[in-house]
């Protein structure tokens, strides 16, 4: 496939992973990022899912590929998949529910074995309407957040509550990440389009534009 | 002899045998005969048997008789009863009137018979009328007893011929009051149907009435309405003159209008109306189908128009209409054959004509097919033969025979191409929705007449069978005559047709659609088959249910309701056979969009490329997804629920085939894994949320799951190979070596294989089991 038979409309791809418990709303937290839509009936995820999402960071295009993945997956080969090119991701718990916070460290070690070194990570206590059944202390999480250097958010993903503000806050954290990177592979005068490891192997620019948004970036 | 008078028995029944003038001479033979055996008491019971004999009644209280002077005209209406003491007075009288005329009886003196005070020939009447019950009384003597009978008779013949002749004269001068005296006077005669036939004979419809030579238009055999017209008041008008006529001259006394009635429509109506259906059925239109409105004319014009009649009384129209319909009844027993004989033949022309039509137009447009690729290829061709003969003459005679015939076959091709592209557009006018519509409307109409019968009790049953008979011709020649042939050609374009060769059709016309959807046009035939269906169903409500003609409760024994569920059993199986064959074209069309746009690198792309390669279904993904959203809703609104989910299930567990077979002949990296994985969530969502059918999504969940085993990465294929022992993670729907085969695809199958057989083949089954 050719590269000129797309047309970017976005400078920036990242891949963003979703993982979290199951049942911790990690699809309804995407749709609702992605077409503003949520699903009372929403089913265990099977296999994976995405969806895209554009948003301007700093007068950049960022197309956002969020991977929603299923909470039960037992294959540490299919996790780790999952995982391969991601940029960042978000560890996704329930506040109503202690055992899917508990579990947030597993996910991170995971996450941290699998992943980039450098992906950006944010924690999310999703569920924010349940607050008469919160079993997570907000300042709890948030401390877990600092030591793991986590973005943290609590969201609702029924209300809509900080769901664009979780997600536009790792985005832009990813993207100023690489913007910092791109400065230092250029002054190697490495080719970042096409260089296949390192950080910024899935931060896809679009090559036409490539040039033009480094030269910016400085 | 002088003895025997002394036994009173004997003296009276000597008594009893004598006329009154020996009776009073027997009584007076001597003193004991007189004031013993003939005692007044005796006496008395001799008038008062005399009496009887006349017809009179004793009483036990006198009665006053009303008439001070009776005559010989009235006396036997105004003394009926006497006593016994009264006997001999009262006979008096009688023989006073009588005994008269009897004797000119005897005498033979016919001549001036009655004496002047008896001028009228009422009084006349009733005294000839009188004397038939007073000769026997009073003649004992046989042979004077009989000629005076005799005479009678000859006198009354006398008499009436009379009248006749009187009343004759009377109609011919239009004297009817005098007319209605003679009536009076005959039926004193007790000649009353003397009275009648003159009547009748004096009143004959076809002399004082002359009807139109035809009602009807003799080149169209249409009801000439005009004439009809003039025909009808002609009717309506002489029945009412005659009603009156007779209510003038037999009032209520003599029943005779409603004979004379029956006799003019048995013999001039029936006759009449008769000779006027009576024509051939070789035109298109035969006058017995007029039936019905001159019926209903008749009715309307005649029947409620008839004045009231004292000689019938209140129920003058409904015998009338008896009448009517009883001498009508073999006219329209044979029109409702008739009817039900054209209709059958009238259906069928017009499917035929329809069929002979379509071959035409078909014919028609497959010669312009022809002639427009002609026209196309000779130019070429011209040029092609020129450059051919230029080179060398050995050479042209060569080729030019090979490209000739190449020639011909690519046209022969292109023919039958764009031929067959014609016919599936054609598919949905093979099922006529407005000749079908047409048909029903008419059958409509003849039930309609027909039921015009229906009121006539008596051939009530008949009606009904006969409409049952057209309805069930208008099923059957729906049926046989149209489905079934636009059904069985349908399903044959439909086999016939081919989206590969229809793709690669060079030479097309510009007038035509190239962008055939065969299945399409195939729901546009069941939806009008559809329709049509409901059309007789509401029909069959409406028309014969409701109106009667069908007895509801015996629904399941009626051939009629078997006609229209066969009918309905055929349609579906149309329905079912060209689906059937229209989901086998429509994934010839998916094969065919997998095998042209499922690019090499779709799954398995360049890693130099992979950067810039955006996660979305891939072009076959979508143009499939597209076709089977363009195919599975077709049906909605067309048929029902249960035909709509085998249909969709169907093309949805087919398609899944169609997708199995798609993995297996692509490679997939494990970097084009997500781009498998993305056309199977596009597919999954399609079934899930788009088609909802919830019997076949576990096999489109289970391809989800098969995506997983690109995307795992090579270095873990020991893991691999226990995800593959793992069943339960593919919704149950794979088996091992199913997805065995499916792993193979991977494009580092060669390395990973080891590793992967060893797990499936190498660990106990236990181990395989408990991931």
């Amino acid at each position: 496939m050719n590269n000129e038979d797309y047309g970017y409309d976005y400078d920036y791809l990242f891949k963003i992973v979703l993982i979290g418990d199951s049942g911790v709303g990690k699809s309804n937290l995407l749709s609702r990022f992605t077409t503003n839509e949520f699903n009372m009936e929403s089913k265990s995820t099977i296999g994976v899912e995405f969806a895209t999402r554009t948003i301007e960071v700093e007068g950049k295009k960022i197309k956002a590929q969020i991977w929603d993945t299923a909470g039960q997956e037992r294959y540490r080969a299919i996790t780790s998949a999952y995982y391969r090119g991601a940029v960042g991701a978000l560890i996704v718990y329930d506040i109503s529910k202690s055992s899917s916070y508990e579990n947030c460290n597993h996910w991170l070690t995971e996450l941290r074995e699998n992943a980039d070194e450098n992906v950006a990570v944010g924690l999310i206590g999703n569920k924010s309407d349940l607050a008469h059944l919160r079993a997570v202390p907000t300042d709890e999480a948030k401390n877990f957040a600092q030591e793991n250097q986590l973005l943290f958010t609590e969201t609702s993903a029924l209300n809509s509550a900080n769901v664009d503000q979780a997600f536009r806050e790792l985005i832009t954290a990813i993207y100023q990440m690489v913007s910092k990177h791109q400065v230092d592979l250029n002054e190697y005068g490495a080719n970042a389009g096409n260089a296949p490891k390192g950080p910024t192997i899935s931060l896809t620019p679009a090559p036409a534009k490539k040039s033009k948004s480094s030269n910016n970036c400085c | 002899m002088a003895d025997l008078l002394k036994v009173t028995d004997i003296v009276v029944g000597i008594a009893s045998q004598l006329s009154t003038k020996d009776y009073l001479s027997f009584r007076q033979v001597n003193k004991e005969v007189y004031h013993e055996h003939l005692s007044e008491t005796n006496d008395a019971r001799i008038w008062s048997s005399k009496l009887k004999e006349l017809g009179l009644h004793e009483t036990e209280n006198e009665e006053k008789n009303t008439i001070a002077h009776p005559n010989a005209a009235n006396i036997f209406g105004e003394i009926t009863t006497f006593t016994l003491q009264s006997s001999k007075t009262v006979y008096s009288q009688y023989y006073k009137q009588f005994q008269i005329f009897v004797e000119k009886l005897y005498r033979s003196e016919l001549n001036g018979f009655f004496p002047a005070q008896y001028s009228d020939p009422f009084s006349q009447a009733c005294i000839l009328n009188s004397l038939v019950k007073y000769i026997p009384a009073e003649t004992k003597d046989f042979s004077q007893c009989r000629k005076a009978a005799e005479n009678l008779g000859v006198l009354k013949g006398l008499f009436v011929n009379t009248a006749i002749k009187e009343m004759d004269l009377a109609y011919e001068s239009e004297e009817f009051d005098a007319v209605a005296d003679f009536v009076v006077v005959l039926s004193k005669c007790n000649e009353e149907n003397v009275a009648a036939d003159i009547f009748k004979s004096r009143n004959e419809f076809a002399t004082e009435v002359e009807l139109p030579s035809s009602v009807f238009d003799l080149t169209s055999n249409e009801l000439d309405i005009l004439q009809f017209q003039v025909t009808l008041s002609q009717i309506s008008n002489f029945f009412n003159s005659k009603i009156e006529l007779a209510d003038r001259i037999f009032g209520e006394s003599y029943p005779v209008t409603l004979g004379y009635i029956e006799n003019i429509i048995a013999n001039n109506l029936t006759e009449y109306f008769g000779s006027q259906l009576n024509s051939s059925l070789d035109g298109s239109l035969a006058p017995i189908e007029s039936m019905p409105l001159i019926y209903k004319s008749l009715h309307k014009e005649v029947v409620e128009k008839l004045v009231s009649s004292r000689n019938v009384g209140p129920r003058l129209k409904d015998m009338f209409t008896e009448l009517f319909d009883l001498y009508l009844e073999p006219k329209i027993l044979s029109y409702l054959d008739i009817c039900v004989q054209k209709f059958g033949i009238k259906v069928e022309q017009m499917f035929s004509n329809f069929q002979k039509e379509n071959s035409l137009k078909e014919q028609q447009q497959n010669a312009q097919i022809y002639k427009s690729l002609r026209d196309k290829t000779s130019n070429q061709q011209l040029i092609d033969e020129k450059n051919k003969f230029l080179t060398s003459f050995t050479k042209i005679f060569k080729i030019s025979n090979n490209a000739k015939t190449e020639e011909e076959e690519q046209l022969q091709m292109a023919y039958n191409l764009n031929v067959m592209n014609l016919s599936l557009n054609n598919i949905q006018v093979l099922v006529s929705l407005e000749l079908c519509y047409k048909v029903v409307q008419s059958c409509k109409n003849c039930i309609e007449d027909m039921r015009t019968f229906l009121r006539i009790r008596n051939i009530e049953g008949v009606v009904k069978v006969k409409c049952q008979e057209i309805f069930k011709i208008l099923i059957a020649c729906l049926s046989k005559d149209h489905f079934k042939p636009g059904f069985d050609k349908a399903i044959a374009v439909l086999e016939q047709y081919d989206p590969n060769k229809m793709k690669t059709l060079q030479v097309e016309l510009e007038s035509m659609d190239s962008q055939v959807e065969p299945l399409i046009k195939f729901t546009e035939l069941i939806n009008t088959g559809d329709i049509v269906l409901q059309m007789i169903s509401i029909f069959y409500k409406n028309e014969l249910v409701q109106m009667n003609i069908v007895d509801k409760n015996q629904d399941f024994l009626n051939d009629v309701v078997q006609a229209e569920k066969n009918f309905e059993t055929m349609v579906d199986d149309y329905v079912a056979n060209g689906l059937n064959v229209g989901i086998n074209k429509l994934m010839d069309e998916v094969l065919f969009v997998f095998g042209t746009l499922q690019l090499p690198d779709d799954f398995n792309p360049d890693p130099k490329t992979l950067a810039g390669k955006e996660i979305k279904p891939s072009k076959a993904a979508v143009k499939n997804v597209q076709l089977l959203s363009n195919h599975c809703f077709l049906l909605t609104g067309a048929t029902d629920k249960g035909t709509i989910d085998i249909y969709q299930q169907e093309i949805g567990e087919r398609f899944f085939n169609e997708i199995v077979k798609n993995i297996k002949k692509n490679l997939i990296s494990s970097d084009g894994a997500i781009f498998l994985i993305c056309d199977l969530n596009y597919y999954y969502d399609f079934i899930a949320n788009t088609l909802k059918q919830k019997n076949i999504t576990p096999f489109f969940a289970g391809l989800k799951t098969v995506g997983q085993l690109y995307l795992v990465s090579g270095s873990d294929s020991k893991e691999l190979g226990k995800m593959i022992c793992d069943l339960g993670r593919f919704q149950g729907v794979f088996r091992q070596e199913e997805i065995y085969e499916l792993v193979q695809r991977r494009t580092d199958w060669v390395k990973v294989r080891r590793d992967v057989e060893k797990v499936m083949y190498g660990l106990g089954v236990s181990d395989c089991t408990i991931m």
